[in-house]
């Protein structure tokens, strides 16, 4: 049965804004709040979705007899087999979408704090390098790396929803992202305002003063990049089973780190409706751009994507020149920095 | 003076088209009734933190004013507003008869007017020489030197290896390249020994003879400036509260007392 | 064995020219220009359309590159830097502004790209153009492109040298760096030497793209993936410091390349897409152990011969104001 495009179109528009939804929290987290500018925000995400890559088919294993049948090879042939007995037993889905996304967040914690080890000592520009350094060696990796995730082809992953009947399997996905995101909203907004909230800020904001009163800021950072990485883990995970699949080139600056950025600095940093905003925002405009793509095409002598890097970059500079405090700024208690230019 | 011809050969980009040493020549005739500054309504300071509010200013050729005022009084950044270093608000400045108000920093310089500031007054990583050359070009650097017989023997060590009193020479000799008619010195005599103190008050008062120059000097070491100046203005918080000759200052015991702590 | 030293030599100079560039406009602005390889990926596509859309001669990209990637540093540094600073932005803000230019930049390269390959039929993407080369003694002699690179930086080392301890301009520039305010005060239109110096950044950037395509390959994609080694370069080396920055652009590009290499014999083939992983792990040893980088080794001492000077000074001074106290 096909469904209505129209209904695609909100369906898929709601599942990508759950997704940036859960990374652009743990980024404000970790940048808005804390002050850590992780130009590597794609490490955690790519992190999560490697290991909806691997782990699905591992506890499934245990489950299902694969025969001689091996998760990358024999992808696509495995991935069938796998999906027949999900639909057969959908209650095994609960447990192994759990297993998977407690890895997920054990490994985004362990790339958080691996990439704040040498990075949250070294002063801004230091850090920012240091942690995009890390962005771009996952992506190295998991290209190359093809037993991970099947290098530059990537691989399909099972479909945890494949017990759902065909019509509403595509809503489905979407409601169930939805509400993985708005728990995660309603976590982080009840975080940010309780008193870890403030010590968080009081952080970004002056680390000298911390220290005066017996606060150790480098804890902290560790602690807030431990748990921003795995909230990014997390968004990684609901990504790749979404599409259900994971290929490592897709785990780049652009989407993955870039795109948070711009979305969290257009709504306004440190501040979680602001990103609610600035997420949908971006989100539904790509959705028009993409949706309306195949209209452009032939008429540029060059691919469409690229009016994407040129846009994104473009109004990322307009932003920061015009409205450096993006559209809902940050409320309470605004510091000016006396930070030299 | 050499000619900014010989400038601009060394450094092709060091000053503006107009030329530095040029415009300064050609200044309006100073005897022609103007005070060297002439300061008028004077609002100024950094981002949204005002520190003057309304100050009249005037300093005339050939003399000595000083400035003095408690820390924070605003003192400083009278000299920085004149040099283009903090936002002026409203008010005028003008100088031997041309306004200045709003000028670049760097292009003030053409207008005969040169500063000195309080620290950081010379590059530290450059050598003596390489300081000299930055204002005067590399092949006059030499000369400039003539009046700083005491700094020959560093000419090709790191500014950084000076000690402050040679340091505070060094500075001066880098301003007085450019022969300028109005010279401003922030607090010049600042965390020096009493003795370089005095070399260097001696020195300004040289200048000041041999050149008929403006000088406006501010001071923290209050005795020292009423000694030495021809008048003296009196800042607090912002505003001017006296502004003459430094005997009538020191004789009102009142504001002695209240602002100067004799 | 000769391939490997062309390989490495050509690459480590390269890698230093480009790391130069990065270690002045940091120096300058105090900000990691993340778009730096775009102004060499620029060169990239002068030097390919030269070659194959205008048919002259591949060297004459030298010069077209050199002014191209300049005017796009120019424009970067006017257009934008310039603009937020005076806005006072912070450090963060202005990182990602260059990650914005470079995305943006992304764009434009790819555009171009995709342009040539459409409108004039040629291979523009992972293309080479090292069979235009000259080669010096014909085949299995030397290529031309490996002389120009080596007197290239040679060249740039010793005209930086002459260029800032050896002229007043120089001097200036190195003046204005230390203290902005300071050379305003005496007189120097910083504004304007800085512009020059992101211009020449940008330039150098862009002739090390020319050279690049001429003996490697030319692709848009290179500009992220040769990011991470090009602040490998400069940071090992020293990132305030331009000698410091040829220093560990060599270094790096060396180990990248040679290192690669032993790596394959022990281990196997399988460790050639791992490359980049070397630079990244140089870069954060350096920053652990060494965060002022080689250079710092060198200033370090410097810096301690100084102190002592200025301290024997100050003494000297101290004791005559004694004998005086005493005389008087």
């Amino acid at each position: 049965m096909a469904l209505d495009p129209g209904i695609i179109f909100i369906g898929d528009l709601v599942a990508i804004f759950s997704v940036y939804l859960i990374i652009n929290l743990s980024l404000n987290l970790e940048f808005g709040f804390g002050g850590v500018p992780n130009f590597g925000k794609v490490l955690a995400v790519a992190g999560g979705a490697f290991v909806m890559g691997t782990i699905p088919f591992m506890v499934f294993g245990m489950l299902v007899d694969y025969g001689a049948l091996e998760p990358v090879d024999d992808n696509i042939m495995l991935v069938h087999q796998i999906n027949a007995y999900i639909e057969a037993h959908p209650e095994s889905v609960l447990g192994v979408f759990a297993i998977t996304l407690i890895v997920a967040v054990a490994v985004g914690g362990l790339l958080g704090l691996a990439s704040a080890y040498p990075a949250i000592r070294l002063r801004g520009d230091y850090l920012a390098i240091t942690l995009l350094g890390f962005g771009e060696i996952i992506r190295i990796i998991g290209i190359n790396h093809t037993s991970l995730v099947g290098g530059t082809l990537g691989i399909s992953v099972p479909d945890m929803l494949a017990f759902v009947p065909n019509e509403y399997r595509f809503l489905t996905a979407s409601f169930v992202l939805l509400a993985f995101a708005g728990v995660i909203y309603l976590l982080v907004a009840r975080f940010t305002k309780s008193p870890v909230g403030r010590l968080l800020r009081a952080t970004r904001d002056d680390d000298l003063a911390l220290q005066t009163l017996g606060r150790d800021p480098v804890k902290i950072k560790f602690k807030v990049m431990m748990l921003a990485g795995m909230l990014g883990a997390v968004g990684g995970v609901m990504y790749a089973s979404y599409v259900e699949g994971v290929v490592a080139f897709g785990y780049d600056r652009l989407n993955w780190t870039f795109l948070p950025f711009v979305m969290i600095i257009v709504g306004g940093m440190a501040n979680n409706k602001g990103v609610l905003v600035g997420t949908f925002l971006f989100v539904a405009i790509r959705k028009l751009v993409i949706y309306y793509n195949d209209s452009l095409d032939g008429l540029l002598p060059f691919d469409i994507i690229w009016l994407d890097y040129l846009a994104l970059g473009g109004l990322m500079i307009l932003v920061l020149i015009f409205r450096p405090h993006g559209i809902i700024p940050e409320r309470p208690q605004k510091t000016e920095s006396l930070e030299k230019g | 003076m050499a000619s900014s011809g010989d400038d601009h050969q060394g450094a092709p980009f060091a000053q503006d088209a107009g030329g530095a040493t040029s415009s300064g020549d050609s200044a309006p005739d100073i005897d022609g009734g103007h005070p060297a500054i002439e300061i008028k309504e004077l609002a100024c300071g950094y981002g949204k933190n005002q520190v003057l509010h309304g100050v009249d200013f005037s300093a005339d050729v050939s003399k000595i004013t000083a400035i003095v005022g408690s820390n924070g009084s605003g003192k400083s950044t009278l000299l920085k507003a004149l040099f283009g270093l903090c936002d002026v608000k409203s008010g005028s400045i003008r100088a031997l008869g041309r306004d200045i108000t709003r000028i670049p920093t760097h292009a003030i310089l053409n207008y005969g007017i040169s500063y000195m500031a309080q620290r950081k007054n010379v590059f530290q990583d450059l050598t003596l020489r390489e300081n000299l050359a930055v204002v005067a070009g590399r092949h006059r650097a030499d000369r400039a030197m003539d009046h700083f017989p005491e700094l020959l023997p560093f000419l090709d060590r790191p500014a950084i290896t000076l000690s402050g009193g040679q340091r505070q020479l060094l500075a001066m000799a880098m301003i007085l390249v450019h022969n300028p008619k109005i010279m401003l010195f922030d607090e010049p005599t600042a965390a020096l020994s009493p003795k370089n103190a005095d070399i260097i008050i001696e020195k300004i008062k040289d200048l000041n003879a041999e050149h008929d120059n403006c000088i406006v000097l501010v001071e923290q070491n209050v005795k020292h400036a009423l000694r030495n100046c021809d008048k003296v203005y009196l800042l607090a918080s912002g505003n001017v509260v006296y502004g003459g000759d430094p005997e009538t200052l020191l004789n009102d015991k009142d504001l002695a007392s209240k602002y100067l702590g004799m | 064995m000769t391939i490997i030293l062309f390989d490495g030599l050509i690459y480590a100079s390269v890698l230093a020219v480009l790391c130069v560039g990065l270690s002045l406009t940091y120096k300058i602005t105090s900000v990691p220009n993340f778009a730096h390889t775009s102004f060499a990926i620029l060169g990239m596509y002068m030097a390919l359309i030269m070659a194959k859309v205008l048919d002259v001669s591949v060297y004459l990209a030298l010069p077209v590159a050199f002014a191209a990637s300049g005017a796009l540093a120019l424009f970067m540094y006017y257009g934008i830097i310039r603009i937020l600073q005076k806005k006072k932005s912070s450090l963060i803000s202005l990182i990602i502004a260059t990650l914005a230019f470079d995305m943006f930049m992304i764009g434009v390269l790819n555009i171009i790209a995709d342009g040539i390959r459409n409108t004039y039929q040629v291979n523009s993407r992972d293309f080479t153009l090292r069979s235009l080369d000259i080669v010096i003694g014909g085949d299995g002699g030397l290529p031309l492109v490996f002389v120009v690179t080596l007197v290239l930086l040679a060249g740039l080392a010793l005209g930086l040298y002459c260029l800032l301890y050896r002229t007043s301009f120089g001097m200036s520039l190195r003046g204005a760096i230390e203290n902005e305010s300071l050379a305003q005060t005496l007189g120097i239109n910083t504004r304007t030497i800085f512009c020059f110096a992101w211009f020449l950044s940008g330039g150098l950037a862009g002739m090390a793209g020319v050279l690049m395509s001429m003996w490697f390959q030319g692709d848009p994609s290179l500009a992220a993936i040769m990011l991470p080694s090009i602040f490998a370069g400069s940071i090992v080396g020293g990132f305030s410091s331009v000698y410091g920055a040829i220093l560990g652009g060599v270094l790096v590009g060396l180990s990248e390349v040679v290192g690669t290499s032993i790596l394959i014999d022990l281990l196997g083939y399988w460790v050639i897409p791992y490359r980049p992983v070397i630079p990244f792990i140089a870069m954060i040893v350096t920053l652990l152990v060494l965060p002022g980088g080689l250079i710092q080794l060198i200033t370090k001492y410097q810096k301690r011969k100084n102190m002592t000077m200025k301290k024997a000074e100050e003494e000297k001074e101290d004791r005559r104001e004694e004998e005086d106290g005493v005389g008087a």
